[in-house]
This record gives C-alpha cells, structure tokens and sequence, in this order.
C-alpha cells in the first residue's frame, strides 16, 4: 500500500455507506415528493350567464313589438334600440356591456366592443371582464353584407 | 490515492444530485388543473347553435317579407331559395373546423300557396349514409341508408350534429303598393 492511499476496505466500507445512504434516501423523499405535491385545480369559466343572457334577449318578444332578433334586424337605429334595451334590463343585477356591431374578427372568442353603439348595464368600474360573448342577426335589408353582431361584456 | 479521490469525488457528487432532490421536494412545483373545458365547448355550441336556428327563422321571414309582392309561385320559390341560402350562407363560422352552412347541409323546402298566404317549411334532406358492416369474415361490405343531413360541429372533446329547421307563414301576391293606380 502505497502512501497516501485509502485501503480497499474502507473503500467498500465508506461506498456500501454511501450507496445505502442514497438507497434510502431516495425512497424517504420520493414519498415526502408524493405528499408534498400541491396542484391549483381552476374552474374554467364556462360562459354560460353571457351566452344564455344574449340568446334570451335576442328571442324575448317583450322588449320590442315583435322578437328582438327580427326587429334589430329591420331596424339600422342601432345605439336607439340598445337604449332600449338597456331600459328593459336595468333592473338586473348584472353588470354588462351591450354594443351592436358589423364586423367581427372572431366570432368564436366573441367580437370586440368598441365604437359608438355600446351602453353599459349596471356598474362596472373597477371591475374586470368575466366573459365576452357575440351572437349573429340577419339584416333586412341586404345584399351581400347581411350580419350584424350583438354583442355582450359580463363584468364582475 | 488516485482511486480513492475519485470514489469521494463520485459521492459528493451523488450526495449534490440528492440534495437537489431533497430541495426540489421540500419545495414542489405548483401546477394548475383546469377543469370544465368540456362544459364550456357544450355550453357555446349550444347557444351558438340556438342562434343559428333564431338567424335561420328570421333569414326566412325577411326573405318572404321581400317576396311578398310576387305573383308567380315557381318564381317565388325559386327566389325563396336563392336569397334564403345565400343569407344563410353568411352565418360565420363558429368552429374552426366546421365547414360554412354552403352545401355542408341540405334544406328541402316545401310551400303550400293558398289564397295570399303561403306556407314555407325548411328542413334537413334525405341523404345517402353508408354503414359498413361485416358480411363474412374476410369481407366488409357498406349498407346505405337515408338519413337527415345535418351539421356536423366537431369539438376538442366532443362532437353534436346539429339539424337547422323552419317553418313559417306569409303573405304572397299582395298588391304592390308602387305599382297600383
């Protein structure tokens, strides 16, 4: 044995150590891992409130002398007919932003509100958009262009 | 000397890659499950769907309300049809992939004239559907069937057929007003 090295015995010995050491080592915090493990489970907003509440406005026949659909329809007076609108929901206790529009980049995300034919339902400020939703009207008179789109902002 | 450094080297290594193991499972990583993506593909495809059936009944009536002045059945049917599935044809797509309503479904439509009025029905046709079935064990041979055509709307989770219907009244050869004395 030459000077300075380590015997073959503590060699083993030290490496049975160690290697038992990692052995149960790993088994202990492989379960600590188990129960340590934490997970965020987040309900996905369904939509349905934006959604329901649009398709109900747009079947009522109550807010306007015949359905809302076919009347919004016939009628270019779009800012007018979301007043009244708004006069008819103004006691819901929601908070909603209503807008008319004629184009839309994405029906399915829900078209953006923005421009003059908008009103607000309730009170929303301070508050963060919960859902945006749009639903498609045939216009009356048309050619080539015949959809418009209401659509709806829920805020909470 | 030279082996035994290099087995001390070996386990301080190891005992550095068991520390990580002991750090990363004191502090384990968050993950977030999101749960009722399914639901909320129901939820917009069956409102969307509802508002395509309500677009489809109004797409009609504005269509018959145009019509009101014509005097000629054939005329008013074949107008009906033309103006009726080009409306209809408009309707934006609302899954990525589903086709536009243009040939992706039938209507059969079916008037019923009587005096001033008539009676406009709009619904799926009868379309060829072929099951394939094993006839022996080497052999599969198709059954055709007529079915309704529908609207086949295809989701990440979840697929519904969708049948579009109508049925409405209306006037028909009125007097135009622009043209009586």
């Amino acid at each position: 044995m030459r000077k300075g090295s380590i015997s073959s015995m503590i060699e083993i010995y030290f490496g049975v150590i160690i290697i038992m050491f990692l052995f149960f080592s790993s088994i202990y915090f492989a379960q600590r891992s188990e129960v340590n493990a934490e997970a965020d489970v987040v309900a996905v907003n369904t939509g349905f409130e934006c959604y329901n509440n649009l398709n109900n406005i747009l079947k009522s026949e109550n807010i306007f002398d015949s359905k809302t659909s076919y009347y919004l329809g016939k009628s270019d007076k779009d800012l007018e007919n979301l007043e009244s609108i708004r006069s008819y929901l103004v006691n819901m206790n929601s908070n909603y932003k209503l807008s008319i529009s004629e184009d839309c980049e994405s029906y399915i995300d829900g078209c953006e509100i923005e421009g003059e034919n908008t009103v607000i339902i309730g009170d929303i400020l301070g508050k963060k958009v919960d859902a945006k939703c749009s639903l498609a009207i045939t216009k009356s008179n048309c050619e080539e262009d015949c959809v418009k789109f209401l659509n709806m902002e829920v805020y909470k | 000397m030279k082996r035994g450094i290099i087995i001390l080297l070996y386990s301080v290594a190891l005992l550095g890659v068991l520390g990580l193991i002991l750090i990363s499972t004191y502090d384990p990583q968050n993950f977030t499950v999101e749960i009722g993506q399914s639901q909320k593909e129901i939820v917009k495809v069956t409102e969307i769907n509802q508002n395509y059936q309500n677009y489809l009944i109004d797409s009609a009536n504005f269509v018959a309300e145009e019509l009101k002045y014509v005097n000629n059945q054939e005329e008013y049917k074949t107008s009906f049809v033309s103006s009726f599935e080009s409306r209809m044809n408009q309707y934006p797509e609302y899954y990525e992939d589903y086709l536009p309503f243009e040939y992706s479904v039938y209507l059969d439509y079916d008037f019923v004239f009587t005096d001033k009025k008539v009676d406009i029905t709009g619904s799926p046709s009868y379309i060829i559907d072929y099951q394939e079935y094993m006839a022996n064990d080497d052999f599969i041979d198709f059954e055709e069937k007529l079915i309704r055509d529908y609207i086949l709307v295809t989701g990440v989770n979840s697929e519904f057929k969708f049948y579009p219907y109508f049925k409405i009244t209306s006037d028909f050869a009125l007097n135009n007003p622009d043209n009586s004395e």
